[in-house]
């Protein structure tokens, strides 16, 4: 049996010591960062936010497209849910129920290259939906039809 | 039809680099061909004087330069990533021309090509330093001629990985419209690559927690393994056919590592339980890259020991190869041991 020299013990564990710290490092400098988007990690553009809160107390997740929380919510099934969604036309926060969805030939969200838009008026969403060759999406084609 | 966007920095860089690597490659194999074809009783300095200085000097510089050029292929992949709706990281970019017509459409080939060629440089050349290192150690330089013979491999290697990367660089990628992919990009919004989780296949469904148990259990014991061929009763002149099972195993636990990034480390660290994508994780928290580098690395020393095991046929070889193969075992071991820390304080802290 070799035994290891001083110098080599000494060495292996002030090089442990450094690779130890480097999860510290990497926390502390990542801190400050903008939380992405609860699905993929996509950086979230506020045009296209959607909010899904559930549970008591109520938590709220962000989401960078529809796409993704569709996604999120078809892998965590939960009873109670309120969706949010942003208007395209006018900017506020709509319910999701409220809203008209319109799939179409405009990228929404580069990063997923999600092609639905949410609309809080049905005459914007069918303009958008025939000046960009799209689809008003209603019945199954809906999202988030399964939420309540 | 989209016009092709000014190549990035990274994509001339790359480009210039592997011309480098194609053109010293080339010098390397026919210097190391040449020296070779020498007799085989000629006395060192016979092949001293026949440029070997020379051909070590360009052999260096080859694996210095494949050792640049395989972090940089993944920098020029990344470059590409804002290119295309719907790609958020590499594992997208390595979906880009999936299923297209015409030259656009070998580029997923020609990346997978180099995911082996450009470590299998690295490795190549890494198996020639450990080789030069314990050939110089000796007095008559025993190993000069098996020396060359992986020297001309590392020439070929490096050869066919620079052609193939000059190729990949050199197609246009905007010809047309991609189809392209992501790692968890939404059902419904992309066609090919969405979901596609090989490795997952390899630890089941939500194969998270058996892919970490198999880590740090299969790490400890590569890592028990590694030392008790580093301090153990064998140290002293290694068993060959043991370093070979040590290394293949190492080779064999890759997988594992890669399954455990994607499936266990990357949703707990990025705290996204179902976004399983090795890629985002290295961008995401880029410290992780230093434990890939390390476990790597100690795979690749564990395979450079057992290639100076194998090549160290002579008996002076022999005694001077065994100081060589406890250097590279204590590498090995001690970039394993790291990997595993790094690995546990970073999901301890999830």
């Amino acid at each position: 049996m070799r035994q290891p020299s001083k110098t080599h013990v000494a060495t292996f564990g002030a090089g442990l010591l450094l690779v130890a710290s480097l999860p510290f490092v990497g926390r502390s400098l990542r801190l400050g960062a903008a939380p992405g988007c609860a699905f993929d990690g996509v950086q979230i553009d506020q045009r296209h936010v959607v909010r899904v809160v559930d549970g008591s107390p109520p938590a709220e997740r962000r989401f960078c497209s529809i796409g993704c929380a569709e996604s999120w919510l078809e892998r965590e099934p939960r009873a109670t849910r309120r969706v949010f969604v942003v208007d395209e036309q006018g900017g506020g926060e709509i319910d999701a129920d409220d809203a008209w969805f319109v799939r179409s030939g405009v990228i929404a969200v580069e990063a997923t290259a999600d092609r639905t838009h949410a609309f809080a008026s049905f005459e914007a969403a069918q303009r958008h939906a025939e000046e960009f060759r799209g689809t008003l999406l209603t019945g199954d084609d809906r999202p988030f039809r399964h939420v309540h | 039809m989209v016009p092709a966007p000014p190549p990035a920095p990274e994509t001339i860089l790359a480009g210039f680099v592997s011309s480098v690597e194609v053109v010293l490659g080339v010098a390397t194999v026919v210097l190391a061909v040449r020296a070779l074809r020498r007799p085989r009783d000629g006395p060192r300095e016979q092949l001293e004087e026949n440029r070997l200085a020379l051909v070590i000097l360009l052999a260096g510089t080859l694996a210095a330069i494949g050792a640049l050029a395989w972090p940089l292929l993944y920098l020029t992949l990344d470059s590409y990533v804002p290119r295309w709706p719907g790609v958020m990281c590499i594992q997208g970019v390595t979906g880009v021309g999936r299923g297209s017509a015409g030259p656009a459409g070998w580029l997923p080939g020609l990346l997978t090509t180099l995911s082996i060629l450009r470590p299998a440089a690295v490795f190549v050349a890494g198996a020639w330093i450990a080789l030069h290192l314990a050939n110089r150690r000796t007095r008559t330089a025993p190993l000069t001629r098996r020396l060359l013979a992986v020297l001309a491999l590392a020439g070929v290697v490096s050869i066919s990985a620079g052609l193939v990367e000059l190729a990949y660089l050199s197609i246009p990628k905007a010809e047309r419209f991609l189809a392209t992919g992501c790692c968890t990009a939404p059902p419904g919004i992309l066609a090919r690559g969405a979901g596609l989780r090989p490795l997952g296949l390899i630890v089941g469904g939500e194969g998270g927690r058996r892919a970490a148990a198999l880590f740090f259990g299969g790490g400890a014991v590569m890592a028990a393994a590694t030392a008790w061929f580093a301090f153990g009763r064998g140290a002293a002149s290694p068993r060959r056919g043991g370093l070979l099972v040590l290394a293949l195993a190492a080779a064999g636990f890759v997988v594992v590592g890669a399954a455990f990034v994607s499936e266990a480390a990357s949703p707990a660290i990025l705290h996204l339980p179902h976004h399983r994508c090795a890629w985002c994780l290295l961008s995401s928290a880029p410290e992780c890259i230093v434990g890939v580098a390390l476990f790597l690395g100690a795979v690749f020393a564990v395979g450079w020991a057992a290639t100076v095991a194998w090549a160290a046929g002579a008996e002076e070889s022999r005694a001077s190869a065994a100081g060589q193969i406890r250097s590279l075992l204590l590498a090995a071991l001690f970039g394993m041991v790291a990997s595993l820390l790094l690995a546990a304080i970073e999901m301890s802290l999830a």
